[in-house]
């Protein structure tokens, strides 16, 4: 889909529109979708490039452009914890582009305590009412096992064998191999393209202007020349990110606390080796349509864990286990074919806060001593699932773990590994500008900017708190709740 | 950045080299497609990343001083086995080292 720039206006450096809209993710999207429905005049500003632009040729290079703060936000620990390496897209359909696509509701029961607590005023039958709505917009399936999803079908086949609950991930698919992931770029953003949205990539927003208590204009730069441009509007929809949504605010001075409110998910990956060759994912193109895990292992759901298979290209191997020692790594390289990495998702008990370092945001977050008894967990049962005879070695994210040949030497690393030691990533940050019913709340159930009239926040930012599952969806629902409401004084 | 680049070879080609059984055209291309990348991180990275490089440097020049008798000029290897005891430091190198891998082709 040929999405515009602002060269394409060159003519004009002045705009005057209804409704304008940071961010072209999922909150984004279905938020300019919602505002389309509605017969409302909108535009979308997106920092990152068009994906259509790009040479997919190498991993690294992609993950550069595609991601923001080159793929590794960190979220630093002030108490001792890990330093989690953070990966959010920045580009056209932000992280819609570079994820999975895992199409997962928020539980019945996390979304009754919210509801409870009075963090939401969305009961779980409309929500599950706006998930429908998704899904008859957006293609939603489960996919087929290919030859290229051994790990998938391990998972399942040692899952089954311990009775343990498994099942297919629904994603946003057609379902059909070979055929591209539904990402917003393909479905909503696609659709308004074609019906006269404008959706404007490597366009940067430099300052919210404001006025007695109200949002006036914006000053945008074209990043392809570095030309500014003013933007005048009525409605201002803020939809970066859990991170980059606080950080433009803060930035603009428009908050000025932040409370720990952000909540996210820590992937903890393991690496097998199999005696038996399973791996033949032999690319080094970067690929976000194909499909990663077939599966989800649900025994410990509740308890907020989530097993599936991970991207098992070299390069990603390879970068997870860039702390292990040379030999290993040469292994990896020389029998790739017999590797295979997993992804041992946990709900994080810890929160944070966001802050900035010479103009880039980072999260400084307190770790929650209740982490190391889940990541203890998670070594436990990943021990338990797959050591077997097909299975020669497990390489946790632990420094210096080294192999683990057996359950018994599991054990052991999960009762004596240190937190400071764990090497951990995260692609699921939501809640950080979340209602609170407290005086501090930046925002209201409708997600808008305490003491602003016309500024809205419709991302991962305002999920009233951690989802336990990939938040796409809810994001979505969310977005699309706040938008209806809307409508009328909009 | 030509200065960087220079210590990014003199740092990570032998490991690189190590990995990948001395196939130097690829890890000539691993190495210049991350610098290609380097050059677009945002700056406090970039800047994170040049400290740390100028860093393993001015203590390679140390080295050579205080180990002369070796008559060796890369003491690198030996400089990135001490750094990995402070725990910022080896965050940097496994960054480095992680994101290197990405770029291998």
């Amino acid at each position: 889909m040929p999405f515009k720039n602002l060269n394409s206006f060159d003519d004009s450096n002045d705009f005057n529109i209804e409704n304008i809209i940071i961010g072209s993710g999922a909150g984004g999207s279905t938020t300019a979708f919602e505002l389309f429905k509605q017969k409302k005049e909108c535009i979308i500003l997106e920092d990152g490039p068009n994906v259509n632009d790009l040479d997919f040729s190498n991993i690294g290079k992609n993950i550069i452009k595609l991601y923001k703060n080159n793929g590794a936000t960190p979220l630093i620990s002030n108490n001792g914890g890990p330093i989690i390496g953070y990966g959010q897209g920045s580009c056209v359909g932000g992280s819609t582009y570079v994820n999975a696509g895992y199409f997962s509701n928020t539980p019945e029961w996390i979304f009754n305590k919210w509801f409870k607590e009075n963090k939401t005023i969305l009961k779980f039958d409309h929500f599950s009412n706006l998930i429908d709505e998704i899904k008859s917009e957006i293609k939603v399936n489960t996919d087929q096992l290919t030859s290229v999803d051994n790990d998938s079908k391990i998972l399942f086949e040692k899952s089954k064998k311990l009775n343990w609950q498994i099942e297919k991930c629904e994603r946003y698919s057609s379902g059909i191999v070979g055929e591209e992931k539904q990402n917003m770029n393909k479905t909503y953003l696609s659709y308004l393209s074609e019906n006269g949205v404008n959706i404007l990539h490597d366009t940067r927003v430099l300052k919210i202007n404001t006025q007695n208590g109200e949002a006036k204009s914006l000053i945008v730069e074209n990043r392809l020349n570095l030309k500014k441009y003013k933007f005048k509007f009525k409605n201002l929809f803020i939809c970066c990110g859990p991170i980059n949504t606080p950080f433009l605010l803060q930035k603009n001075r428009l908050i000025d606390n932040n409370e720990n409110n952000f909540e996210f998910h820590i992937n903890f990956k393991i690496i097998l080796k199999f005696k038996k060759p399973i791996n033949f994912n032999k690319s080094f193109k970067y690929n976000p349509d194909h499909p990663v895990s077939i599966y989800f292992m649900r025994e410990f759901e509740k308890e907020g864990a989530l097993l599936s298979a991970a991207n098992s290209e070299l390069p990603y191997i390879l970068a997870t286990a860039s702390h292990f020692s040379d030999e290993i790594k040469k292994d990896i390289i020389k029998n790739h074919e017999h590797y295979g990495m997993y992804i041992y998702q946990i709900k994080s008990n810890s929160h944070g806060q966001i802050k900035s370092f010479l103009n880039n945001p980072y999260v400084s977050y307190s770790f929650d001593e209740k982490d190391t008894l889940e990541i203890k967990k998670a070594i436990e049962r990943t021990s338990k699932l797959f050591f077997d005879d097909d299975v020669d070695f497990i390489l946790y994210p632990v420094e210096n773990s080294g192999h683990i040949k057996s359950q018994k030497e599991a054990m052991n690393l999960s009762q004596n590994f240190q937190k400071k030691k764990l090497h951990l990533v995260s692609v699921h940050g939501m809640s950080s500008m979340r209602y609170a019913p407290n005086k501090n709340s930046l925002t209201d159930f409708n997600g808008k900017l305490k003491d602003f009239k016309n500024i809205f926040i419709t991302d991962a930012s305002i999920i009233p708190g951690n989802t336990g599952e990939s938040p796409q969806a809810t994001i979505m629902a969310f977005s699309k709740f706040i938008t209806k409401n809307l409508s009328n004084s909009l | 950045m030509f200065f960087f680049k220079k210590i990014i070879q003199l740092v990570y080609s032998q490991y690189l080299l190590n990995l990948y059984e001395n196939d130097k055209n690829r890890v000539n291309s691993i190495l210049d497609n991350f610098f290609e990348s380097l050059t677009r991180f945002n700056i406090s990275l970039k800047i994170i990343i040049c400290l740390f490089l100028l860093f393993l440097f001015i203590v390679n020049i140390f080295f050579i001083i205080i180990f002369f008798y070796q008559i060796r000029l890369n003491h690198f290897p030996k400089i990135i086995k001490l750094a990995s005891g402070f725990p910022y430091l080896k965050n940097l190198d496994n960054f480095l080292k992680a994101n290197l891998s990405l770029h291998s082709s």
